[in-house]
């Protein structure tokens, strides 16, 4: 188990990399201060492995603190200025995080700590966030279904419901088809009718009116025509 | 391309030109007279001679009258000193005409003296001719200095607004903001986010002169999520791309002012059926970008039609510091929509 502790003097941002840390197994976070005084004493008797330091806090320059500590643990700067980035490679910093941090962000220094560490580690970071992401989950009578994206033909809305044609099945999900929409990527994606979403790998050939999938005609709507027949044209000249 | 053309023009070829000046006259008057009566060498030898006090002339014309005191304004010394000099040289001409052309060339003694103006005429004729280019070459040098001038005003007033700004403030409170958004609002959590790294992108990525295409595009997709926040249903905006984008370098914020533009004009609410959409196509070292936006059917007031402008000029400007003659702008205002496209080759910036 990774061992940290947080010092920042502002709470709110404390709140950010607990919250991060609750997200991933394998690191700890044992204490946070917004006082590095307090800190620095209480590292002075306890070892952690990582410290998330914020360089600019009002009193004092985190950095100059760490000079004082007996060992040095793996440092993870937090700030808000971007210009310090260069500084602070003789104490031991892995990596240099700019505020807001994403939680992608914060991952992936994590990652670095792990790589450092124990390059053969074998117990993997969950990866929590959809970074690649290649399926949709919806729930079609209350259990969960997931749909890859490159099976799906078309998407059709029926009043509240949406019908999710694809390769192998056709899902019936209670939502709107905007929803959906919003969740699908949106270069592989195009909406053409108020009804109807299509996979644009899966056009098979196009007109002024319509749009041909699976040996399927599905019309392209009035508002949509414009933009629609541009990016179709983008995409298959 | 256009490097090739400085480089003609710099100083350092200056030794080249000048002599290739100097031969392509003299073959030119040897093959013009010569052509009257067949007498190529003695036209040849004529014209060599002419040189005497033509190319004296020509040079100080060019390097004393005109870059030392036509340039610095003094006309009335100009002037004067013009006059003086013009009848000096002219004199010289005659004078090898009447005593060493003549005699030794055409065995002509106590020739027809030349009336004074056609001599100063066949010198000047000349001098002009170089005078003229010199000139040109001036005006473009005025040119260039005053675009960078108008750059190195347009840096320093964005330094100075971003001094203003105070980014350890500004991103401490985004990241509270974010802070009290996570967990209970995730579109509130992705929206602080990409506004922060938008603002990032603005202070920091614009002091460098070339930045990744790739991160361009985030920019702008980080830009459109952003607006879309601001609309509602009735805008359909769509970003798409065609090629490989990672290799390739582009001058930061180029684009995004188009993308601007096409919300600022392109979207009213009144309208049920505003569209925006985006194109980028990176074929090698070009990139093909093109903005287009369903256009307004209400047309506004005088301001509506300057506002269009302004943030155009800004970047045509730039596209011409910047990439000279390797982009074309085509701007399109139809019934229908608004329609920018904008070509560049970024292969002469590769090194950056």
């Amino acid at each position: 188990m990774i061992r940290s502790v947080i010092i920042d003097d502002e709470p709110l941002a404390i709140n950010v990399i607990e919250s991060y840390i609750g997200k991933i197994n394998i690191i700890e976070n044992i204490k946070s201060f917004t006082n590095p005084l307090e800190a620095f004493s209480f590292l002075q008797k306890e070892k952690v492995d990582i410290l998330f330091l914020d360089i600019n806090m009002s009193e004092l320059s985190g950095l100059d603190l760490l000079k004082t500590l007996f060992y040095s643990p793996v440092v993870i700067i937090t700030t808000a200025y971007q210009e310090y980035a260069l500084e602070s490679m003789e104490y031991n910093v892995i990596d240099y995080l700019v505020k807001p941090i994403s939680f992608e962000r914060f991952l992936k220094s994590i990652n670095k700590y792990t790589n450092l560490r124990n390059p053969e580690i074998t117990e993997r970071i969950p990866n929590t966030v959809a970074e690649s992401n290649q399926f949709i989950t919806v729930k079609e009578n209350k259990r969960q279904v997931n749909i890859d994206y490159a099976d799906i033909y078309h998407i059709e809305c029926i009043r509240d419901y949406v019908k999710i044609h694809a390769n192998s099945k056709t899902v019936v999900t209670k939502t709107t088809l905007t929803a959906i929409e919003e969740s699908l990527p949106e270069n592989e994606f195009i909406r053409i009718h108020r009804s109807y979403i299509v996979a644009i790998n899966k056009i098979e050939t196009f007109s002024q009116v319509d749009v041909e999938v699976n040996g399927l005609k599905i019309p392209i709507g009035a508002t949509y025509k414009s933009p629609v027949l541009k990016r179709l044209n983008f995409y298959f000249n | 391309m256009q490097m090739d053309q400085t480089l003609f023009f710099s100083a350092k070829h200056r030794l080249l030109r000048h002599i290739l000046f100097w031969v392509l006259f003299v073959l030119l008057y040897t093959f013009a007279y010569g052509l009257m009566n067949f007498e190529f060498k003695k036209k040849f030898l004529h014209t060599l001679l002419l040189l005497i006090s033509l190319v004296p002339a020509t040079y100080f014309s060019i390097y004393i009258l005109l870059e030392k005191i036509l340039f610095n304004r003094k006309y009335l010394l100009f002037i004067a000193l013009f006059l003086i000099s013009a009848s000096f040289f002219t004199l010289v001409y005659l004078l090898v005409e009447q005593y060493i052309i003549m005699p030794y060339l055409y065995g002509v003694k106590n020739s027809f003296f030349e009336f004074y103006v056609v001599a100063f005429i066949r010198v000047y004729a000349v001098v002009v001719l170089a005078a003229f280019a010199k000139i040109i070459k001036n005006e473009i040098e005025i040119r260039n200095i005053n675009q960078q001038l108008t750059q190195k005003n347009l840096e320093s007033e964005l330094k100075f607004l971003k001094g203003q700004i105070h980014p350890h403030f500004l991103f401490n409170t985004l990241n509270n903001i974010y802070s009290l958004s996570l967990g209970k609002n995730p579109e509130i959590s992705t929206s602080i986010l990409k506004l922060s790294e938008l603002l990032k992108y603005m202070l920091y990525k614009t002091q460098s002169k070339f930045v990744m295409l790739s991160k361009e595009i985030e920019l702008i997709r980080n830009y459109i999520a952003l607006e879309r926040l601001r609309h509602s249903e009735n805008l359909s905006i769509s970003f798409d791309i065609k090629g490989s984008i990672d290799k390739q370098q582009i001058a930061p914020l180029l684009l995004l002012p188009f993308i601007d533009n096409a919300f600022k004009h392109g979207v009213r609410e009144s309208n049920p059926n505003n569209w925006i959409v985006v194109f980028m196509e990176v074929i090698n070292d070009t990139i093909k970008f093109s903005v287009e936006n369903s256009a307004q059917t209400i047309k506004h007031s005088a301001n509506f039609e300057e506002n269009k402008g302004i943030g155009l000029e800004n970047v045509k400007r730039r596209l011409d510091l910047l990439y000279q003659g390797d982009y074309s702008l085509e701007i399109k205002e139809g019934e229908e929509s608004f329609y920018i496209k904008l070509i560049i080759e970024t292969q002469n910036f590769k090194s950056q």
